[in-house]
């Protein structure tokens, strides 16, 4: 099978944040994502603010441009002021006008 | 007499269940309930003191509701500034240290007063049924004041998305929607729901009260970070605003029952809609004070010894 070599940008964030992150990655060009509710430990010591569910990590598989905007983006508003880390990974799609 | 007002308030289940869970809790035993349970519970007590509320609401002529409706209102404005002096100057935090608190204590913690209605009605105390809508009133006004004495300390905060957290957010929209449930329906056709609303009620407050024990144990591991001023404020802070609560209720001729309210409603401090929008508006304050002075704090204060004081303060006063 054809695949094109895309990035999976993966970030973990605290859960109060995930309306506006989603909106954030959603203007920096990523067309989908998917969210889950984590538990874990970090250099910030354990995600904190149990009473508003576990932290999130977000994936989106999106172009070299809009990872690098996605990360920059987060540079910007969310590393400084959230408990947040975020990477990215090369992967192989097919079908890459869905992303 | 007020001794044995305590011991009658400790002996029921919801507190006992948070008692014993905080201290297992301590003691590293593995009490916490499955995750996914915790929101499915506030969701239905939530839903079911709306619809309690709402129920009322049908009840009451708009002659009975503005005063209390003032006074909430007032109270709003002033148990947020009450709290953000004294952690401001006696506590000597930051300024956005003591917004953040001031919203938790101008805000109001639902569970709290839950656990007053339900001592209220084990103690066949009478109160004021519609006084669910003015815990939604007292929420959003708390939270609004104390945001807007952060606004000198802070820039560029995101002040949309925390109004509309607050607005929009789950605590305030399920509560909301209860009660406008209830209002529409009225008490005569509500009356099929009640073995879920009502019959339940009782039962999935004390699970609640279990993972809430939880997590205020895990709460008080950090109460040597936030200091002694703090854990003092944390009980001075709900007394004095107690007491402006039960003045005010008092003022307006509401019953024994609604002064009590009146007193938890302004006394008590959020852990819910205040954490989620001080996290957002002010990323700066700090987690680790605001969430253990309201939840270590004051919540196990209010939940022992502060209900069975408001409840006298109420038989004082009316």
């Amino acid at each position: 099978m054809n695949t094109v070599p895309l990035q999976l940008v993966t970030i973990i964030s605290e859960s109060v944040v995930e309306q506006k992150l989603i909106a954030d990655i959603k203007s920096c060009g990523a067309k989908g994502y998917s969210v889950g509710h984590v538990h874990g430990e970090g250099v910030t010591g354990k995600h904190s603010l149990d009473l508003n569910g576990p932290s999130i990590r977000l994936e989106t598989i999106v172009t070299e441009s809009v990872a690098q905007a996605i990360l920059d983006m987060l540079s910007a508003k969310y590393f400084n002021k959230y408990a947040t880390i975020a990477w990215m990974t090369p992967a192989q799609v097919t079908r890459p006008d869905r992303f | 007499m007020f001794a044995a007002s305590i011991m009658d308030n400790l002996l029921t289940a919801p507190v006992i269940a948070f008692l014993v869970a905080l201290i297992a809790t301590l003691l590293r035993f593995d009490v916490r309930l499955p995750e996914s349970l915790y929101p499915i519970i506030s969701t239905f007590l939530l839903l079911a003191i709306g619809l309690k509320g709402g129920r009322a609401l049908a009840a009451a002529s708009i002659s009975d509701l503005w005063k209390p409706l003032i006074v909430s209102i007032i109270l709003g404005v002033i148990t947020p500034l009450v709290a953000f002096a004294l952690f401001r100057f006696a506590g000597r935090l930051s300024v956005i240290n003591a917004s953040a608190l001031a919203a938790h204590y101008g805000s109001v913690s639902a569970v709290t007063f839950t656990v007053l209605l339900s001592t209220l009605e084990a103690r066949k105390i009478a109160y004021e049924g519609y006084m669910a809508g003015l815990l939604a009133i007292l929420e959003i006004i708390g939270i609004v004041v104390a945001l807007f004495l952060a606004r000198g300390a802070t820039e560029g905060s995101d002040w949309k998305s925390a109004l509309s957290e607050v607005v929009r957010g789950k605590s305030i929209a399920l509560l909301g929607i209860g009660i406008v449930i209830g209002a529409v329906v009225g008490p005569t056709r509500l009356a099929p729901t009640d073995p879920v609303f009502v019959g339940l009620f009782a039962g999935a407050l004390t699970l609640f009260l279990i993972e809430l024990g939880v997590i205020a144990a895990e709460r008080l591991r950090d109460i040597k970070s936030a200091g002694p001023l703090v854990v003092l404020l944390g009980v001075i802070v709900p007394l004095i605003n107690g007491f402006l609560g039960a003045l005010g209720g008092a003022a307006v001729g509401l019953s024994t029952g609604g002064v009590a309210v009146m007193a938890v409603l302004a006394g008590s401090a959020s852990y819910i809609a205040a954490p989620a929008a001080v996290r957002i508006a002010l990323p700066q304050a700090s987690p680790g004070l605001y969430v253990t002075a309201s939840l270590g704090i004051t919540f196990p204060f209010n939940l022992t010894v502060g209900i069975p004081l408001y409840i006298a303060m109420a038989q004082a006063l009316t």
